[in-house]
């Protein structure tokens, strides 16, 4: 088992710096797998233990990497899945400002340690400085492995663009302080609707003219839950209820430089929210629907 | 203003009587279950510890002095010994501390007049805090004459709903109101997003009776006029752990002083007549007024956004403070808080 990595421009360093700060913010414990052509970050939901992953990221090695050297576990398992503090491994990054280079490697110490040499160069000479970060990590038999497989989600009703994710959470933050659930409503029109009911008041943002990358309708809305809006066709609705908590805590990924992010709805089961960089970079949330 | 008085004091001081009656006739004094419930059904918790209190020390001391003043002693379970005015809502104890003062105060009566928007707070009854925002302030305003339009809301999430798209974010806001019992409708639109909006139902309650703290025919002593920037500043300076404070005023110098007892420390602020701070100053004669300093704290954040503050005391030592906030264009906002003054000891 080998892995050994290195990071030689300032602009990825910072990117991956980004990625795993924003990851370390949604869970204290992470798994990164390392696989040939990807990383991988990987987040179960932590009361639930290793369920479905809430949180799946893939990081081509390709754009970040200039060398990459991967030697798996056995013939038949070629990738390496470590268990790690997300906290740990976003410190260590935290010293980054100007670095000329990166390197990541598995190294065994008192226990297995994803080691990060980092090398800052000096200001007042030529010479440069040595930072090394040691991040214990626990490597994942692969017995295990299918604890984190990518989860396997239904098709989605409908999929559409979110508007700003900053004036999204604001709006969301906002909400939790009012309610424990948010109705998340998207129509085949472009419009995103979140709603809430709460002891004292009920409250509805509607968002519209926005992208519908995909409708797959009409939807069954024949159930009495559904509010009629009038000059809607309720066919044309998909709507799931979430935890505010979990929506408002996933929309904290606005620090990645995104270019799209797509909100996916499977009617009354599962809203998902997948971020998509410049770099290939891709994020996706599952937030599980709650029925009554 | 005027809200339809609540009927409970009639119908608790109705069954006191007949409860008073019913123990004097059967001469076995003792409460029957039947009353105990009726009582519970109006004072709720508060009947519970009232009993707690008189099983554990059945000694109630009353004082009445020849004036009629009426002062009641009852020892508390730390051994110390509490003082209470009939019909005045305070109590030094720790209990009222945290159950009555420490509250936040969760609703607010909404009254909308055809001169404006009055939204009014109170904390403990002992400090009353009004907003007014003057029609003029609003593009469009309509107020049906015929009807009084007032209903209690939540504040906080009428606050939370007005800041839906941040408290950086400027949003045009239309409010509806139908009629007694509907909701109050909030419709706001960020002005730099024109593709969101947001709809707000706020349901809205009937209105408790308010407190009168200032009777029509009191009049004031003394009345000053201030830069609010200045005041809030000698608020901030005022030590932390102070909890009183004690306002001076005499017609002659110096006219208006400050002073604060804290744990260890007393400080004294003068404000001679002539400084700036002071910008109308009168003043019949010499008083000397004590308040609780949280009391007036809570006037600091609607000091930090005004511009002139009329400190009138009227002849009960009620405090009231007028704020005034100036827009550029020459629109303007009031605030108002009446403050309970504390009684010697």
């Amino acid at each position: 088992m080998k892995f050994r990595a290195v990071m030689n421009n300032s602009s990825p360093i910072r990117e991956f710096s980004t990625i795993v700060s924003t990851i370390s913010k949604l869970s204290k414990e992470c798994v990164l797998r390392i696989a040939d052509d990807m990383l991988y970050f990987i987040v179960s939901d932590e009361n639930t233990g290793p369920a479905p992953p809430v949180l799946w990221c893939e990081i081509p090695q390709s754009v970040f990497f200039s060398e990459y050297q991967l030697v798996g576990m056995d013939e038949t398992h070629q990738d390496i899945y470590l268990g790690l503090n997300s906290g740990n491994l976003a410190r260590s990054f935290v010293s980054l400002k100007n670095v000329k280079s990166l390197k990541m490697k598995l190294t065994k110490k008192q226990c297995p340690c994803l080691t990060l040499e980092i090398e800052v160069p000096s200001t007042t000479s030529h010479q440069t400085r040595q930072i090394v970060h040691d991040i214990p990590v626990a490597v994942v038999p692969w017995k295990n492995w299918p604890d984190f497989y990518e989860p396997r989600v239904p098709d989605p009703d409908i999929s559409i663009e979110l508007p700003s994710l900053k004036q999204l959470r604001t709006t969301i933050d906002r909400m939790r302080t009012m309610a424990s659930e948010v109705m998340v409503r998207a129509s085949a029109g472009g419009q995103l609707i979140l709603q809430i009911r709460a002891d004292m008041a009920k409250v509805s943002t509607r968002f519209k003219d926005l992208n519908v990358a995909h409708f797959d309708g009409p939807v069954d809305n024949s159930d009495p839950e559904t509010d009629s809006q009038g000059n809607e066709d309720s066919s044309e609705i998909v709507q799931c209820r979430v935890d505010a908590k979990k929506l408002a805590l996933f929309l904290n990924v606005d620090h990645i430089s995104t270019n799209t992010t797509l909100c996916s709805i499977v009617h009354k089961r599962l809203v998902t929210l997948c971020l998509q960089t410049d770099d290939n970079v891709k994020l996706q949330c599952f937030i599980s629907g709650i029925v009554y | 203003m005027r809200i339809s008085e609540s009927k409970i004091p009639v119908i608790a001081e109705s069954i006191l009587k007949q409860i008073e009656a019913r123990v004097k006739n059967t001469n076995s004094n003792q409460l029957s279950d039947e009353d105990l419930l009726a009582l519970h059904s109006i004072f709720g918790v508060t009947l519970q510890r009232s009993l707690e209190i008189l099983e554990k020390h059945p000694k109630f001391i009353i004082y009445t002095n020849p004036k009629g003043r009426t002062l009641i002693e009852v020892q508390g379970d730390n051994g110390r010994c509490y003082r209470v005015f009939p019909k005045i809502n305070f109590c030094p104890c720790l209990a009222f501390k945290n159950l009555v003062i420490e509250r936040k105060t969760e609703s607010a009566v909404f009254c909308a007049l055809p001169e404006g928007l009055k939204l009014t707070v109170e904390e403990g009854k002992c400090v009353q805090a009004s907003a007014y925002i003057p029609a003029d302030n609003f593009t469009e305003y309509h107020v049906r004459d015929d009807v009084d339009v007032i209903f209690k809301i939540s504040l906080a999430v009428l606050a939370e709903c007005l800041n839906i798209f941040g408290s950086g974010e400027e949003a045009s806001l239309k409010m509806y109101y139908k009629c007694e019992g509907s909701p109050l409708l909030l419709v706001l639109q960020p002005q730099s997003f024109r593709n969101v909006m947001t709809d707000c139902e706020i349901w809205s309650q009937t209105p408790d009776s308010m407190l009168e703290l200032r009777s029509p025919e009191e009049t004031d002593v003394a009345k000053l006029v201030v830069r609010a920037g200045a005041l809030l500043a000698v608020l901030g300076d005022v030590e932390r752990s102070a909890d009183v404070l004690e306002l001076r005023l005499q017609p002659e110098p110096p006219h208006f002083t400050i002073v604060t007892y804290g744990m260890q420390d007393r400080s004294c602020i003068e404000v001679p007549e002539c400084s700036d701070t002071l910008q109308s100053f009168s003043c019949e004669r010499e008083l000397t007024l004590k308040y609780q300093l949280h009391h007036l704290r809570l006037c600091m954040k609607a000091l930090a956004i005004s511009n002139k503050v009329v400190l009138r005391c009227s002849s009960t030592g009620l405090l009231l403070l007028q704020l005034k906030l100036e827009r550029d264009d020459n629109k303007h906002m009031f605030s108002e808080f009446y403050i309970v003054p504390l009684l010697d000891d």
